[in-house]
């Protein structure tokens, strides 16, 4: 019954979800006082698609945030937050994962390689590996995001801040501990363990988890096509097994120089706050804020707290990223 | 490794753990010889132990 009724709900937010995903194929247009530009990142050998912001006045080096999407979403949905981020100051970099809106994907062979690979090179059919949910993967996306801004003129390397939601609310906590470039996070809404609900709730999902992998290493299970709905009705199939290795709220304590802030939901629906923020805020090491907005579920995130939520981020990043 | 780090990892560890130091070789050395028949007999004991 709790499944259940976790993926009934989970039905019921992702209609908020796939309002953001219309905004993908909408045009932009920047506000006047922001700057503008598409920018490539690349992770592993394939692009990411990157928006960076930044505001008209700025001269020199400015901090700077980097936001990535939660599940199933892509950058137009953060566009808001990215503007607004810009007006109060910062350079802003907001990017798709690989296998995610306008990046590209991964690929994989669909047959053995040739024998004759003069140079190292041949010439295949491949599939791509679209629109799924692997934190390890998308942990590398980020790590190599906050390569890329190394070398952008406007980044204040000393002043780098992360932003992420929902399942990338996990994912800036998981790159913070891996890189201790980064010197403040924002995690709103996170989900920081793979091994708890809604992708692990019961014995069964275990093995099946277990199962999957196995038939995945023996060649009998692809990657799953792009979109599908396993979990409730989110876009983007999860790889299972990818997510029992995935808790980055049992290591926050390698993160001791990070200041890190962590935004609940009172009645948040999907997980327990008690497995997730709750806990990585009690073993945080640094300089560390709980919010726990009162009344709202997961997603009232994006939609009666939006502005409160992005006025707790500025703040945040006000008080550990400005001179 | 000191008295104190191998107190360290006593503690640090929760389940069944062993620490052998093989004393007066380098890193590829513990492929051959003397070295290499103490460390594979290890592993053989241990798996013994543990597995079978």
């Amino acid at each position: 019954m709790r499944l259940r009724a976790t993926v009934e709900i989970i039905f019921g937010a992702a209609i908020v979800c796939s309002s953001y995903a219309q905004q993908a194929g909408a045009p932009f247009s920047p506000p006047a006082e922001i700057t503008y530009r598409v920018a490539d990142i690349w992770s592993a050998g394939t692009r990411m698609h990157a928006e960076v912001f930044a505001p008209v006045s700025a001269q020199g080096k400015l901090p700077t945030i980097l936001m990535a999407h939660g599940w199933g979403g892509s950058v137009p949905a953060l566009r808001p937050e990215a503007v607004a981020f810009a007006k109060a100051g910062y350079l802003v970099v907001a990017f798709d994962y690989r296998g995610w809106g306008e990046s590209d994907s991964r690929v994989i062979l669909t047959d053995p390689a040739p024998a004759q690979r003069p140079n190292h090179r041949f010439t295949a059919e491949v599939q791509e590996v679209r629109e799924v949910v692997d934190p390890l993967d998308q942990t590398a996306d980020w790590l190599n995001a906050l390569h890329w801004l190394q070398a952008e003129p406007q980044c204040d390397t000393t002043r780098i801040g992360l932003w992420g939601s929902s399942f990338s609310g996990g994912l800036v906590v998981y790159a913070a501990e891996r890189d201790p470039r980064v010197k403040a996070i924002h995690s709103q809404v996170g989900y920081m363990d793979g091994r708890t609900r809604p992708m692990d709730p019961t014995p069964e999902n275990k093995n099946l988890m277990y199962e999957e992998a196995t038939r995945r290493a023996r060649g009998e299970l692809g990657i799953p096509p792009p979109l599908a709905q396993v979990i409730g009705n989110l876009r983007g199939a999860p790889i299972r097994d990818r997510f029992t290795d995935y808790h980055p709220v049992d290591e926050v304590g390698m993160a001791p120089n990070c200041a890190m802030q962590f935004v609940v939901a009172e009645k948040e629906e999907l997980f327990d706050n008690n497995e997730q923020g709750i806990k990585a805020y009690h073993l945080a090491r640094g300089p560390k804020n709980l919010v726990v907005i009162p009344r709202i579920t997961h997603y009232g995130i994006y939609s009666e707290a939006r502005s409160q939520a992005e006025k707790l981020a500025l703040d945040w990043f006000r008080q550990h990223l400005k001179p | 490794m000191s008295y104190e780090n191998r107190s360290q990892l006593r503690m640090k560890k929760t389940g069944p753990w062993d620490y052998i130091e093989v004393p007066g070789i380098t890193h590829f050395e513990m492929y051959i010889g003397e070295a290499f028949a103490r460390s594979s007999n290890a592993a053989a004991d241990w798996f013994v132990k543990y597995l079978k």
